[in-house]
């Protein structure tokens, strides 16, 4: 026993170190995430101690919910073209900031700037700005004779989703930038120039040369960017609230109306459950297959 | 040799310009929207439709601020977000430095399993907490109550607080807490006069990017404060502006008065702010 204690002497003072902060994440975090995986099978209302068993029926009922089928599809448009897209904008400005010289602090500065600003903010700009009838968007578009372009972009079914991203895009590239911007200042200027005397064009050098120096971030930035769209709750809520009618609506809107508009608990939490889920599963699969291309590259 | 040079400088030089117009163009696209916001903030309601675009002295007025200020109850939604925001930091940065160092000293598989644990926390989605979270916060009393939503915070953000001091912490050197520990100086004072000192810089990163979030968010207040006079700035605007519709200069000064701020704040301590969010990416 005291052998013991000498051999895990620093642990255990190390121990006194951490638990604090384990007592919280346990108490706020954990141990309510729990929670919800246990009582998505209970007809328990978020209040009342009592409940019973109702097994998969609330995962059965949002499953079947008519706007369900347009949320694994809005989830998926997500996943598959704004994350990819968001990585290459945000990719290809990193690339031309980092050797444009005297100005790119400025335009770091300016890319960023929204990202400081609250969702909410954000969300209520980009309302004026697609606003069919007086917003900044119709009335440059009617000044440019191109008046067929005046359309409710929000509002239509078939424009909210892009619409939509191209908001968040404007909102969140400045993060993902200068993420990028962090890994490219890791590798080493020689590279370039010694391509550059063997005559390799800029798009080789992009794809053959910096993107591998910088798997890392591109995994990180791959990574955060799925997390973050999939869990992205503010500027969608204020700037479409899911509509118009579901066909913007996503998961971690859905989960807020269940629980707090239509006070159905155990269907917010069966969702919660597979939203969270789903983000795991995505996550940890391009966790994996980046790191591998990470070490096969190096 | 010296014309091979030349013609290369002047192949580099010419991209580099059409780089620059590029990037200025883009810029343009992103300032656009905040001139626009800017502009009609403080421009006579009947002008802001008839030239959205463009600001004349004789139209300037700072009655749309003066009355947005007024409905979103500035004064008290700016102390509420700063108290959330004090009380917030200061659980994410003793927490989670505490922590931190907590896993680095050891040097114990136990730990570095633990620490494992909590990184893969960072990918868990809020909302899985969200409906037994609020049940849990009226049990303990913590509903309309800032600690509450600081609480809330710390659980969010402390796995990656601790991820990144974890990552600074273990580019000290070891000898130091040794050296230090030999001259009978317990744990904790080698943590308050050594550790802490030399991660200055980032407790300035954690502030700066986590305080970010915390004043802006709007979800986790809007689920625990139901009192009106709790409410945060990102409720108040959220409030105003869905039920202002149509009253677009109130929106426009009210928009503005709540981005002021926070806008002036990362002004100032933009490299800061760039530096933190690059050197965290390097690190993970």
């Amino acid at each position: 026993m005291t052998r013991w204690y000498v051999r895990h002497r620093m642990t255990i003072a190390g121990a006194a170190f951490v638990l604090p902060a384990l007592a919280v994440i346990a108490l706020f975090f954990l141990y309510p995430a729990i929670q919800s995986f246990r009582l998505s099978v209970t007809d328990w209302n978020g209040i009342s101690p009592d409940y019973r068993f109702v097994g998969l029926d609330n995962f059965r009922e949002v499953i079947e919910a008519p706007q369900f089928k347009r949320m694994l599809s809005n989830t998926l448009f997500l996943i598959v073209l704004y994350v990819p897209v968001l990585n290459a904008i945000a990719l290809l400005l990193a690339v031309v900031i980092y050797d444009v010289g005297r100005l790119a602090n400025f335009y770091k500065v300016v890319l960023y700037l929204p990202n400081i600003l609250s969702m909410v903010v954000v969300g209520v700009i980009w309302k004026v700005i697609y606003n069919p009838v007086f917003g900044p968007l119709a009335y440059l578009f009617e000044k440019l004779g191109k008046p067929d372009w005046v359309q409710d972009w929000i509002g239509q079914t078939a424009t909210v989703m892009p619409a939509l991203s191209l908001s968040i895009v404007w909102y969140a590239v400045g993060f993902y930038l200068l993420i990028y911007l962090g890994g490219l200042s890791t590798v080493p200027k020689e590279i370039y120039e010694s391509a550059e005397m063997d005559g390799v064009g800029w798009r080789r050098q992009l794809l053959s040369l910096t993107l591998p120096m910088i798997a890392q971030s591109v995994t990180i930035n791959v990574v955060l960017s799925i997390i973050g769209i999939l869990t992205i709750f503010d500027l969608p809520f204020i700037l479409t609230g899911g509509g118009p009618g579901f066909a913007s609506q996503t998961m971690a809107i859905s989960v807020y109306i269940y629980a707090f508009k239509s006070m159905q608990q155990g269907h917010a939490m069966a969702l919660a459950v597979i939203l969270t889920v789903i983000t795991m599963i995505v996550a940890l699969a391009l966790l994996t297959a980046l790191r591998r291309k990470e070490v096969t590259d190096e | 040799m010296n014309s091979l040079r030349t013609a290369r400088t002047s192949r580099l030089r010419k991209p580099k310009r059409l780089a620059n117009v590029v990037m200025l163009a883009i810029t343009l696209f992103y300032l656009l929207p905040f001139w626009y916001i800017a502009n009609n903030a403080i421009k006579n309601a009947d002008e802001i439709s008839t030239h959205p675009f463009t600001l004349t002295l004789k139209s300037i007025t700072l009655d749309n601020l003066r009355r947005a200020y007024a409905m979103l109850h500035f004064p008290t939604a700016f102390l509420n977000s700063l108290i959330l925001l004090v009380l917030s930091l200061a659980l994410l940065v003793s927490l989670g430095s505490l922590a931190a160092y907590g896993i680095v000293i050891p040097r114990s598989r136990f730990m570095n399993r633990l620490y494992t644990l909590l990184v893969a926390l960072i990918s868990v989605p809020f909302q899985i907490t969200i409906v037994p979270l609020v049940g849990l916060l009226k049990q303990l009393g913590l509903i309309n109550s800032f600690l509450g939503v600081a609480f809330v915070y710390a659980a969010m953000y402390l796995p990656f607080v601790i991820f990144l001091y974890v990552g600074f912490m273990r580019t000290i050197p070891r000898e130091l807490a040794e050296s230090s520990q030999i001259d009978g100086s317990g744990m904790l004072r080698t943590y308050l006069l050594i550790y802490m000192p030399l991660l200055k810089s980032i407790t300035g990163i954690v502030m700066i990017v986590r305080g970010v979030s915390v004043w802006n968010d709007l979800l986790a207040p809007l689920v625990v404060l139901y009192r009106n006079s709790m409410y945060t700035l990102p409720i108040q605007l959220y409030v105003f502006s869905s039920s202002k519709i149509g009253q677009w200069d109130l929106v426009f000064g009210g928009t503005l008065l709540v981005c002021l701020p926070i806008t002036v704040f990362f002004l100032l301590m933009q490299r800061s702010f760039v530096k933190g969010i690059m050197a965290g990416g390097i690190k993970g």
